[in-house]
């Protein structure tokens, strides 16, 4: 059983040639019964009678197939049997109209004309699926009457000598061979097993059953299920199986996963603020640490004193000028008051109180000729007296005592103390240890403070 | 430590009371705000010095001298040119250093005291 492909679909009963001609380069494929293919073979130039069973089979084979794929658009179905093509072509040179009236009697003995007198959109190559063996179709340019000019393995070029002798297959164009032949193996399988029940079935049902058939074979795999795993890869998968399943319960603890973002990032900045403070801290302890050490180092060494004897001196001297300066302005921001009467017994008694320095300048204010009202009545010595009480406040709650705050008592032990352990390097007279026994005392009675 | 520390602060104000007291005393139609102002930078001056000189190794000691005293010429420096008599009043103290020279105690004077001799003034 073998078919062969008409690439290029004429109709010369229904159609214009010109419409033919214009696409037949969209090679259709129409398949011939073997049948028919095997008488041409075999008779070569003695086609069929008309009314033959054979003839009347192959005609009602390329009505169905018409049916299957017909395509109004690029192709139209000839029902010129193949063994009108596959005459036997004569070699020498003929001219187109030879070759018309020719193929249209059926008996001329005359063939087309050569290959290179057709143009190569008129010669179109079929290749067999089975056996790779070609044939080519030719198609006359004014009436677009096509012609099998050979089937022979391999294909010729256009211009070589013809092969008359047909082999039997079934034939697909070159081009488009793989792709019908891949899709199509139901189509096949049906062709294959046709014949059987071309004239057993009526028409309608034939065509029924043939889509059918086709639609069937093409469902793409219907029971196609997933691969199982391979059993070196069950660990494998078992483990993606089980990171999978703890991501999903991480995404379920965490459901406002933005929300938590926010929060870490507010720690964040929160951690990072206090990060800074504590480093400003730590600058200010390290360089507070620094000068413990080096006064703790000029202390320990006793290689000479903290400040130069000019500090000492200019910081005394500023003290005296701050006094001067500020009695001289209060002094004149009561100019206009200088004549009332002094309260000379209330001035007297804080001057007393001031230690003995105090009483004794209290003493000598009140009772020589230098009074209390005598240097207030003048102005330089105004100024002079008031200095004069506050230098000697300053000295004895501030100068004098060991501390600022401390009893009098107290702080006369404590410098006691400081001077032996200063000049002596300890306790080592009487007078010292009774200091020490006078500061012992002051702590015990809780005396400290004035 | 707190509580030596609160009766410090309050031994500052206490000896600022004071001045502000006395020197109400002397100026009363002075304002109080102008007491209290020049009180506190005395003070504070003051006890700045005297932190510095507790701090130092050395010995710093003020010295005061009193009414009526000999007028010693290594201790007190004349406001004016009067020499001869007695000190009426000391109106500044002075400032001596004192160090351990051979074993014996040496005070040097850094700073002299200022004072007014009895006949600078006439009565």
């Amino acid at each position: 059983m073998a078919e062969v492909i008409r690439p290029f679909a004429s109709s010369a009963d229904t159609k214009p040639r010109a419409k033919s001609s214009r696409k037949g380069t969209d090679s259709q494929a129409v398949k011939i019964p073997a049948s028919g293919r095997q008488a041409a073979a075999n008779i070569k130039g003695e086609p069929l009678p008309k009314t033959s069973p054979k003839r009347l089979a192959h005609e009602y084979f390329l009505e169905m197939e018409s049916f299957n794929s017909f395509n109004d658009r690029t192709s139209e179905i000839s029902s010129t049997p193949p063994e009108y093509y596959m005459q036997e072509v004569s070699t020498e040179p003929n001219n187109r109209e030879r070759s018309q009236a020719g193929e249209r009697s059926q008996s001329s003995t005359h063939g087309p004309p050569p290959l290179t007198e057709y143009s190569a959109s008129n010669i179109q190559h079929i290749q067999c699926t089975r056996c790779g063996q070609g044939v080519q179709w030719v198609q006359c340019v004014p009436c677009s009457q096509q012609t099998l000019r050979y089937a022979v393995q391999p294909v010729p070029s256009v211009g070589q000598p013809l092969q008359p002798s047909a082999v039997p297959g079934t034939y697909y164009p070159v081009g488009e061979s793989q792709a019908l032949g891949a899709r199509d193996t139901a189509r096949h399988e049906w062709e294959r097993f046709f014949p059987s029940f071309m004239g057993t079935y009526p028409r309608e049902a034939f065509a029924i059953l043939q889509q059918a058939w086709f639609q069937m074979s093409s469902t793409d795999h219907p029971g196609r299920s997933e691969p199982v795993p391979r059993h070196e890869n069950d660990i494998n998968y078992s483990r993606a199986r089980d990171r999978k399943s703890r991501a999903r319960e991480n995404s379920r603890e965490f459901p406002n996963e933005v929300e938590y973002q926010k929060q870490f990032q507010e720690y964040r900045q929160e951690s990072e603020e206090r990060i800074r403070k504590l480093n400003d801290v730590a600058q200010k302890l390290k360089a507070e640490n620094e000068a413990f050490r080096a006064q703790i180092f000029g202390i320990g060494s006793r290689r000479g004193p903290l400040q130069e004897e000019s500090y000492y001196i200019r910081h005394f001297n500023s003290l005296n000028t701050t006094i001067d300066q500020g009695v001289l302005k209060l002094v004149r921001q009561t100019k206009h008051a200088l004549t009332e009467p002094l309260p000379v017994e209330e001035i007297l008694k804080s001057i007393s109180d001031l230690g003995d320095h105090g009483k004794k300048s209290a003493k000598f204010l009140g009772e020589s000729e230098y009074s209390l009202q005598a240097l207030y009545s003048q102005g330089p010595t105004r100024i002079a007296l008031i200095g004069h009480v506050v230098a000697m406040l300053l000295v004895h709650r501030v100068f004098e005592p060991y501390g600022v705050g401390m009893s009098e008592e107290f702080s006369k032990g404590m410098r006691c103390l400081e001077t032996d352990l200063t000049i002596n390097g300890g306790f080592r007279n009487q007078d010292q240890t009774d200091c020490r026994n006078s500061v012992l005392k002051c702590f015990d009675d809780s005396s400290i403070r004035r | 430590m707190l509580r030596t520390l609160e009766s410090l602060e309050n031994s500052y104000h206490d000896i600022q009371d004071q001045l502000v007291t006395i020197l109400g005393q002397f100026l009363p139609a002075a304002p109080a705000d102008a007491h209290a102002s020049f009180a506190k930078k005395a003070f504070d001056q003051a006890l700045s010095l005297k932190k510095a000189m507790m701090e130092e190794q050395a010995l710093f000691r003020v010295y005061w001298i009193d009414c009526d005293a000999e007028f010693d010429d290594h201790l007190v420096e004349l406001v004016d040119e009067y020499t001869t008599s007695k000190v009426m009043i000391c109106t500044f103290p002075g400032l001596a250093r004192f160090d351990k020279s051979d074993g014996e105690e040496a005070e040097h004077i850094v700073v002299k005291a200022s004072a007014l001799l009895k006949n600078s003034v006439k009565v």
